[in-house]
């Protein structure tokens, strides 16, 4: 019955339709002359390529990206005795990595190299933020593109900056490379005992299985309502019935609560965002804070306990038992039973 | 050129940040218990710099020859049977004249009598794949050759291996008891050369305190050598809740030792210049090395079984059920 009103009461809007050549200058601001690429319109994408705004810090960061790139690349051909079928043959093994303790790297290939592709990477993505920045400014934008820029920023240099700062060591950080980094995650994970015992990595989990969720239910949503024309948002947003309305009224009618397309993208940023705050956390505490996120578990009552298996499996370990906060062990200390 | 001066001073606060770094370091910055690693070096050969092989020969019975050590790399193959004898460097017990049927210049075979003494080097060529001429000048048997010093090294390791760590096993494992002892075909197996595979680092390198997560990666790596020379997984030793403060599967407290046997071996046994065992010498894929031998003057081969195998399938059974060992 609803579907019959609907259909027989109030038409859908008529709106022109939708071509991938229709992204041309609308507004009339545009400076420059655009790369047409005609392919991508059979993939149903813009056709539009460039043109790109050059600044003072998009310059900068393009300089310094390339310049990281090309030291990473030095550095590998060198790994590789210059041999570049070598150097494509174990492509995923090649790994540039830091040095030990802090302060300057005693060589190039020991660390030299790491430290100033680090180093080119961190201008590179600050001048990128700068060139947020200056955007954001002239067009009196709200920040939250600078924002989760930073936050991305915040993540990698907790990683590879903070915490090998606050460790004492640059060797706390991943080597540069593709294996490399798989590597790093499994024996960081070993060495500070199971980071998914880790709460905050819980729950940058939460926010990243809740970000691909949002992601999932924002695509597809538009995607299907495209037919009904809500890939014209701007120009439907306000009216009844349109694609972008039938969204919000789907989404009602099926789990009682809608995200109007502007409190869906606070949804997703928020979530996005959150995955990494998370995930900075998790990675700072790690072996500062707490040496073993097991042993933590089993102190703070999080991990079940099998009978006294748990804390006597520890007390019967050959290695030295780690405790969390670095408490000494004491012989009184009892572990309450059950979980929580 | 404000602006070109900020990514600078982005660069100084780097640097500067770097430097006052030390000050909020915790105590893994004491890196004292480990000496700075020498630069060009793998890490295996960092982690061995000023160790000094130990042989005790009161307890061996016989010293090695630290000689027949060195020839590993100089002379390896058949005993040139043309070549005249000289006994200028050989034991006074050597005869000029050999007698078969008498026992001559015996230092680590000492409690055999000929008969068995022949069955055991019948062993020896089996365990090998060689015949007699590959240690044995034919024209006298008694008279020493390289490959023959080497045998007599590749003797006391297998009893000093025997000895000093799958005894120990036995004595403190009863549930994991192995009938056998090592001998020649453990490792061997029919053949002169073996594989050297699955490459492991030293037994310090286990020692988790006070190392970064960048050493722990060796540590890692070596892991799966050992999971892929016992044909396991990490759980057949380690509890996957936490792999280093959950130590306490038997199996794990073996890996230790046998971890401690192969840098005993490497560095009693075998020149300074190859770290030729690993876990798949002996193992080969095998939770167990399947070629064992039966202990003291019988050598033939045995598989290695365990006493009770349910305890091989699941290693924490025994504690899990709360049985106290």
């Amino acid at each position: 019955m609803a579907t019959v009103i609907a259909r027989t009461t109030l038409p859908p809007i008529e709106l022109p339709a939708p071509s991938p050549l229709d992204d041309g200058d609308l507004l009339g601001i545009r400076i420059g002359t655009p790369i047409r690429i005609p392919l991508l319109a059979k993939l149903g994408l813009s056709t539009q390529t460039g043109v790109i705004w050059l600044g003072t810090w998009g310059v900068l960061s393009t300089f310094f990206f390339v310049a990281g790139v090309g030291v990473l690349a030095l550095a590998a051909f060198q790994q590789m005795n210059g041999n570049l079928l070598l150097a494509i043959k174990y492509f995923a093994n090649i790994q540039i990595a830091p040095p030990e303790g802090l302060g300057l790297a005693p060589s190039l290939q020991e660390g030299g190299y790491w430290q100033i592709n680090l180093t080119f990477w961190a201008l590179s993505v600050l001048c990128w933020a700068g060139r947020c920045y200056e955007r954001l400014t002239r067009y009196q934008w709200r920040p939250f593109l600078l924002f989760a820029w930073l936050a991305a920023i915040l993540l990698t240099s907790t990683i590879w900056v903070f915490r090998p700062l606050a460790m004492g060591s640059w060797a706390e950080a991943p080597a540069l490379g593709l294996n490399s980094d798989l590597d790093w995650a499994q024996n960081f994970s070993v060495l500070w005992g199971n980071l998914y015992y880790d709460p905050w990595h819980m729950l940058a989990i939460f926010f990243l299985f809740g970000s691909t969720m949002l992601w999932g239910m924002h695509g597809a949503t538009i995607l299907a309502t495209a037919s009904e024309g809500s890939h014209m948002e701007d120009a439907e947003i306000k009216d009844m019935h349109s694609g972008s309305h039938k969204s919000m009224l789907f989404w009602r009618w099926t789990m009682g609560f809608n995200a109007n397309p502007k409190t869906i993208h606070d949804w997703l940023w928020w979530f996005s965002v959150g995955t990494v705050l998370s995930s900075a956390l998790g990675i700072i505490t790690t072996g500062t804070v707490v040496k073993d996120w097991y042993v933590w578990g089993v102190d703070h009552g999080w991990v079940s306990q099998y009978g006294e298996i748990t804390r006597s499996a520890i007390n019967q370990s050959s290695q030295k038992p780690l405790v969390g906060l670095n408490r000494p062990e004491e012989p009184g200390v009892t572990t309450p039973q059950g979980g929580f | 050129m404000r602006k070109l001066f900020a990514p600078l001073l982005v660069a100084a606060a780097v640097v500067a940040a770097s430097s006052v770094a030390p000050l909020f370091s915790s105590a893994k910055a004491d890196t004292g218990s480990t000496p700075a690693p020498a630069s060009g070096m793998v890490p295996t050969e960092r982690a061995l710099q000023g160790t000094q092989s130990t042989v005790n020969p009161a307890q061996d019975g016989v010293e090695i020859d630290e000689r027949a050590l060195q020839i590993y790399t100089h002379v390896y193959g058949p005993v040139d049977q043309s070549k005249p004898l000289d006994f200028a460097g050989q034991p006074a017990a050597v005869p000029h004249t050999y007698v078969a049927g008498k026992l001559y210049n015996v230092q680590v075979l000492k409690g055999y009598t000929y008969a068995t003494l022949l069955g055991q080097m019948g062993y020896y060529t089996q365990a090998l794949g060689v015949s007699c001429t590959y240690c044995h000048n034919v024209s006298n048997y008694a008279y020493d050759t390289p490959t023959k010093k080497i045998a007599r090294t590749m003797q006391i390791m297998s009893n000093g291996v025997t000895r000093d760590w799958v005894d120990p096993v036995k004595r403190d494992y009863p549930n994991y008891a192995v009938t056998g002892v090592v001998g020649c075909a453990t490792c061997h197996r029919g053949a002169v050369h073996m594989d050297v595979k699955w490459n492991i680092v030293p037994v310090q390198y286990l020692d988790y305190n006070n190392k970064s997560t960048k050493q722990a990666g060796y540590a890692v790596n070596s892991m799966y050598s050992a999971a892929k020379s016992l044909g396991v997984n990490c759980l057949f030793c380690h509890n996957s809740a936490d792999f280093i403060t959950l130590q306490y599967y038997p199996t794990n407290k073996i890996a230790h030792r046998m971890w401690a046997m192969v840098d005993d071996i490497n560095h009693k046994y075998l020149p300074a210049n190859i770290k030729a065992v690993t876990c798949y010498t002996c193992h080969q894929g095998a939770k167990w090395p399947a070629v064992l031998v039966q202990a003291g003057l019988d050598q033939t081969p045995v598989q290695a079984v365990a006493a009770h195998p349910e305890v091989h399938e699941n290693p924490g059974a025994h504690l899990e059920s709360g049985v106290a060992r």
